[in-house]
């Protein structure tokens, strides 16, 4: 209680609340327009984050995430294309409402469920964050490098089309971060005597580089083909439901929150499977059933919950363990390393306070997007009618200001947009970019444990065989990479649309 | 270029990428491992030729026969290569225009000239006061927020330094 009371004036400072409505809008707006990727709004905002004080920061970003999670219900419903993948499933009934005149009543039930969807897992993540910090407070260097291996393991696995390709994105990431000086031995590795090197990519320049580059050649080319989605809405206004309709879909919402967390809480799925399997279990058990796709109400509440519960959901195995579910979240614990916050068990320990301005500062986020968008959504639609083409150009400028901001240095630039022209090469290759990300991030790390390990146990690989946990998580990371390749063998067979391949888009 | 034959020039650029990336751990990187005991070589080769297999298997199953799923997305067209290039060269020419520019007129003049010209040479924007708006207008924002807002140093120019 003591920890809560002092983290309360620290978020009610006005330049954090500031940075969270900010982050928030922004998020909102890039999640809106479809083309544009919450991802990039956060790879956008993360240079920004570097000169605001820690709280600032992570509310920033987090304000960016969840805003990005809601804005894409708003496409959605409007032009009944999604402006994130996790709204996917919004449109099948979002879009029917808002052509037979109920648009304001879609967007306004659309986001009060957001919000609820997203208060409701934080109160879960809460709980839970502390429980899965309490038992993996003892794991040594072992388990966490068997960890951190299942973590990499299920993005390269579940979250891809591919496997063959999530892995050697995965390996391209791990590899590229063992540039520089080796952290236990202290000798330079690949930097053929360049100083400018020395202290190896820096995260920052390359979550840039390889989210906005890619995107801003990729929005060019969508204009220039003619493909491009322009959000055009005319008059709209947010309307709240009636008591009745909330009363009547208690439960829908209800289950959808507790299914968007529990699949949020597991690396490698998010908000476009929540959403659909959520869309799907309502439907199944609604009386109306006939009337889904036709402008159910319900539709449009089930999957709004649940893509917005994932936020709590993906924080937990985030905050707990230090895993990131998805390229957001992957974003995100970047974002808290660069200001020393490392999530995992030690934060509870050591940062306790951080941890509860983190969720003070999602409840911060929720109310101002709440407001923003029944109070500010005619600005906002205004605002949407920017051509995304026009905006790319913007958001180069954005990118390279904020590369450079890292550390005053035009060299860092250069490497992004090395970077960033090898990013879009690679996404041609079909080769995708959240397994690169979660290398990256979780490269040295990985590294690090796995050879504090053996120094401990004297080059003796008992260590890991000894250790229950850790041959646990071994087992599962085996056993996500058979399951994919049967999946991926039987899916091939049947021809299952694959909803998974979404997610790296979002 | 079809899509098998993509997958076997990324297939054969990682391939050769992994090999190169091996013998420079193997040259560069001294070997401090004795025993049992993982050196620095030790992950950055082991990843080097973790790689070198994903990429034969790249290369191999772009020889396999694609089941139909797969067929499918082989027949979606990428885009054409002119309109690929053009916005490649566009973006890669913005960012380092953009760079060099501001290394040697500064922050402010480099945002304005970089953003009218991506409207107008990128883009084909004619309208002269839109240009004007937007180069200006985005200029002057970026500059507020980073500069007195967030407190981050934008640069001066080397060869015209405006005051502020």
């Amino acid at each position: 209680m003591d920890t809560f009371l002092s983290a309360l004036p620290l978020v009610a400072d006005p330049s954090v609340l500031l940075a969270i409505v900010v982050g928030s809008i922004i998020g909102l707006i890039f999640g809106s327009i479809p083309g544009l990727t919450y991802s990039l709004a956060l790879a956008v905002v993360l240079p920004m984050t570097f000169k605001l004080g820690t709280t600032a920061a992570v509310g920033m970003l987090l304000g960016t995430y969840i805003g990005g999670m809601t804005g894409g219900s708003v496409a959605a419903i409007l032009i009944g294309i999604p402006g994130t993948p996790s709204a996917a499933a919004t449109v099948l009934d979002g879009y029917p409402l808002a052509r037979s005149g109920k648009a304001g009543l879609a967007l306004g039930t659309a986001v009060l469920v957001s919000v609820f969807g997203g208060l409701f897992s934080l109160a879960v993540m809460i709980v839970s964050v502390d429980f899965v910090a309490r038992l993996a407070i003892k794991f040594g260097p072992a388990e966490l490098f068997a960890l951190v291996l299942f973590g990499l393991s299920t993005i390269c696995g579940l979250a891809e089309k591919s496997l063959l390709r999530g892995l050697i994105a995965g390996v391209i990431g791990l590899l590229v971060m063992t540039v520089g000086l080796d952290v236990i031995d202290g000798v330079p590795r690949m930097t053929f005597g360049s100083t400018a090197f020395l202290q190896g990519v820096d995260l920052l320049v390359a979550m840039v580089g390889l989210f906005a580059v890619p995107q801003i050649m990729q929005t060019l080319i969508d204009w220039r083909r003619g493909h491009e989605i322009r959000l055009d809405a005319g008059d709209v206004r947010s309307e709240m439901p009636s008591f009745r309709d909330l009363g009547k879909n208690f439960w829908v919402i209800v289950r959808s929150a507790a299914l968007g967390t529990g699949i949020g809480a597991i690396p490698g799925t998010g908000g476009p499977i929540a959403a659909f399997l959520a869309y799907d279990q309502t439907r199944r058990f609604s009386k109306n059933r006939a009337n889904f796709g036709k402008g159910e109400l319900a539709g449009v509440i089930a999957p709004e919950t649940a893509n917005n519960s994932v936020t709590g959901g993906a924080m937990i195995p985030l905050l707990s363990l230090g895993i990131p579910g998805d390229p957001a979240t992957a974003i995100i614990l970047g974002g808290l390393l660069i200001h020393g916050l490392t999530p995992g068990p030690l934060l509870f320990m050591e940062h306790k306070l951080e941890v509860y301005t983190i969720y003070l500062t999602i409840v911060v986020a929720y109310l101002a997007i709440l407001a923003f968008q029944y109070f500010g959504i005619k600005i906002f639609v205004r605002v949407l009618r920017v051509p995304p083409h026009i905006l790319a150009i913007i958001i180069a400028v954005l990118c390279a200001v904020g590369t450079f901001a890292i550390r005053n240095s035009f060299f860092d630039i250069y490497v992004m947009t090395t970077i960033g022209l090898i990013g879009y090469l690679l996404m041609r290759a079909r080769i995708p970019v959240t397994p690169i990300i979660l290398g990256l991030v979780l490269g040295p790390t990985l590294e690090r444990e796995f050879r504090t390990a053996l120094i401990l146990s004297d080059g003796n690989f008992d260590i890991f065989y000894q250790s229950t946990p850790a041959m646990f998580f071994f087992a599962l990371t085996i056993l996500i990479i058979a399951f994919h390749f049967i999946g991926q063998t039987r899916a091939k067979r049947a021809h299952v649309p694959n909803a998974e391949a979404s997610i790296d888009a979002g | 270029m079809t899509q098998q034959g993509r997958d076997r020039l990324a297939g054969s650029i990682l391939l050769l990428f992994a090999g190169l990336w091996c013998w420079g751990v193997m040259a560069t990187i001294p070997d401090m491992g004795g025993g049992a005991r993982v050196g620095p070589r030790g992950f950055p080769l082991a990843l080097g030729v973790l790689l070198a297999a994903l990429s034969v298997l790249l290369i191999a199953s772009s020889f396999m026969k694609p089941h139909k799923e797969a067929a499918d997305e082989l027949k979606s067209d990428g885009p054409p290569l002119g309109t690929e290039l053009w916005a490649i060269l566009s973006t890669l020419g913005l960012l380092v225009g953009y760079t060099a520019l501001m290394w040697a007129t500064g922050f402010l003049v480099a945002t304005i000239v970089i953003v009218a010209v991506g409207l107008v040479l990128v883009l084909g924007k004619r309208d002269w006061v839109f240009v004007g708006a937007m180069s200006f207008g985005t200029a002057l924002t970026v500059f507020i927020t980073f500069n007195k807002i967030l407190g981050v140093y934008l640069p001066h120019g080397a060869w015209v330094d405006l005051w502020f």
